[in-house]
């Protein structure tokens, strides 16, 4: 019996994968042969997976396991719906197409296919949702809702702890004790970058210029890019604003250690990997109240419910400088991220996975 | 506190943080600098047009309007007979009868037949078109799907070509 995970594609830095990683990691502790399987391979993860392809050799066995990641429309969705193995679906939401529409044809239509995708795959001994929110939208997709769950996805503290900081960026970041706003994600219009750009400029040019804005996440459309580049220019902050593209875990840490506030004014989130990474680096947030991002942030964090840039960068002014509701946000943060433990996490895996019979449960066999 | 939203942008979940005096004091320096004129032109207006539109409607092939309209032609498509009433005092209940009566003399055993048969008719188009409709989605999903793999298609073609 072996447990296989298949996602449309394996890539450093993407918190779908390092989930998928890290389910392996644990499967493998558990005494379980495992294997990966993608349609895109990033060369430097080659060793972990193998081409969605390959899977087919499995396709007949019934004792196996298969966790399809379903983030957006791939073919490899065949295999989901042809596969004789036991099979769990894990939907990390996929961004509705209208946010696209207009910026990347090919975006629009992998999502717009893959929402229209998601009752096809309805037929699975489990589905679950990294969120709440994205398990309401299971069931609204038709999904039994007494086959759902929530599982929501590993953030390694511990490795992002282990990994060394980049000096001499943290100092130069550091530099004049400017003001850092940090946001993190992939830059697309769902994101709606252009929103924290114009809230950071409110800040930047009537409450405190020496502040600069770091938006690190990849950049791949590039009518986006560029309307962001023009907004940028148009608003003259060349100087102030920088966009870091996709950065190496390492320079991630270093980002979140030299920021001093975390925007996040996406219009959708499925589950939300910055704010808990915000969260552990200790950096206070402001979001805008949309999907998942309530439910992830729980009572911690301080929302903003619609635009309002000059009441949000006032906002943004009192979490700097007003040091009692910094500390006392920054801890409730705290407080909110230890629901979200790699061991609360692990055990959910495990109980999932023992309801499946695929794991044993304590001095039982497996099926 | 929670902030009530039609009453500011900012909400804060946070029980020990007095909300309705952080709001105070954010509208407080709103209203100073703009008095001030400190915060310059709107930046909403500025960038590109391409930024001010919203995000578009739903992409062809989105049945959800027509599936609605559906399920309200189904839940209309048995006709009624209406009831007689009368606002009349007194004499309105006699009204009604006789307005009863007299329908059932004159036109009860001719029309209810068509009206059933309407009815029949209604259902039966309104399963007609549910079922075409389930067509279309089907067609509709092999055709997103298909446009999807296009799309990724001559998307990796633009990269090999620009290599």
């Amino acid at each position: 019996m072996r447990v296989h995970q298949m996602h449309f594609a394996l890539i450093p830095g993407d918190a779908i994968s390092n989930h998928i990683l890290d389910i392996d990691a644990r499967l493998r502790d558990w005494g379980l042969e495992t294997s990966i399987y993608a349609g895109h391979i990033a060369p430097e993860l080659a060793s972990s997976a193998r081409p969605e392809g390959e899977y087919g050799a499995h396709l007949n066995a019934s004792e196996d396991l298969l966790i399809y990641h379903y983030g957006l429309y791939s073919p490899g969705i065949r295999y989901f719906q042809a596969t004789h193995a036991r099979k769990v679906l894990v939907y990390h939401n996929i961004t509705p197409a209208r946010y696209f529409q207009g910026w990347s044809r090919e975006q629009a239509m992998l999502c717009a296919a893959g929402r229209r995708a998601l009752p096809g795959l309805a037929r699975c001994d489990m589905a679950l949702g990294d969120s709440e929110f994205n398990r309401q939208e299971l069931v609204r997709a038709g999904f039994d809702e007494t086959r759902t769950a929530v599982l929501p996805i590993f953030v390694p503290r511990d490795r992002l702890d282990a990994l060394p900081v980049y000096q001499s960026l943290l100092a130069r970041l550091r530099s004049s004790g400017a003001v850092n706003f940090l946001t993190v994600g992939r830059i697309v219009p769902s994101k709606a970058v252009e929103d924290v750009i114009r809230i950071f400029a409110v800040y930047h040019r009537t409450i405190n210029p020496n502040s600069r804005l770091l938006i690190v996440g990849s950049r791949y459309l590039p009518h986006y890019d560029a309307a962001l580049d023009a907004l940028v220019a148009d608003l003259h902050l060349g100087d102030v604003v920088t966009f870091t593209g996709l950065v190496s875990d390492t320079d991630l840490k270093t980002y979140y250690q030299a920021a001093d506030l975390y925007l996040h004014a996406s219009h959708h989130e499925g589950f939300c990997v910055p704010l808990l990474e915000s969260m552990h680096f200790g950096v206070p947030i402001l979001a805008r109240k949309a999907g998942a991002v309530p439910e992830t942030l729980g009572n911690a964090g301080l929302l903003f419910t619609q635009l309002g840039y000059e009441e949000v960068a006032e906002m943004g002014h009192l979490l700097l400088t007003e040091e009692a509701l910094r500390a006392r946000v920054i801890a409730m943060q705290r407080e909110r991220l230890a629901d979200f433990a790699p061991q609360r996490v692990e055990a959910k895996l495990k109980g999932i996975l023992q309801g499946l019979g695929i794991l044993p449960f304590k001095g039982g066999n497996v099926r | 506190m929670a902030m009530a939203e039609q009453d500011f942008p900012l909400e804060i979940r946070d029980p020990e943080l007095d909300a309705d005096e952080l709001a105070c004091r954010v509208r407080e320096s709103v209203a100073q600098r703009r008095a001030e004129g400190a915060y310059g032109p709107d930046v909403k207006a500025i960038g590109p047009n391409s930024l001010k539109r919203g995000p578009g409607g739903e992409l062809p092939g989105d049945y959800t309007g027509l599936q609605q309209s559906l399920a309200e032609l189904l839940g209309q498509g048995h006709l009624a007979e209406p009831d007689f009433t009368s606002r009349v005092p007194v004499i309105g209940g006699l009204i009604v009868l006789v307005r009863r009566l007299w329908n059932w003399m004159s036109t009860k055993w001719y029309v209810r037949p068509l009206v059933e048969q309407q009815s029949a008719v209604n259902v039966q188009t309104a399963q007609l078109l549910g079922e075409l409709l389930q067509g279309l989605e089907i067609d509709g999903q092999r055709l997103s799907e298909l446009e999807a793999r296009v799309a990724m298609l001559e998307a990796r073609l633009e990269v090999r070509a620009g290599e």
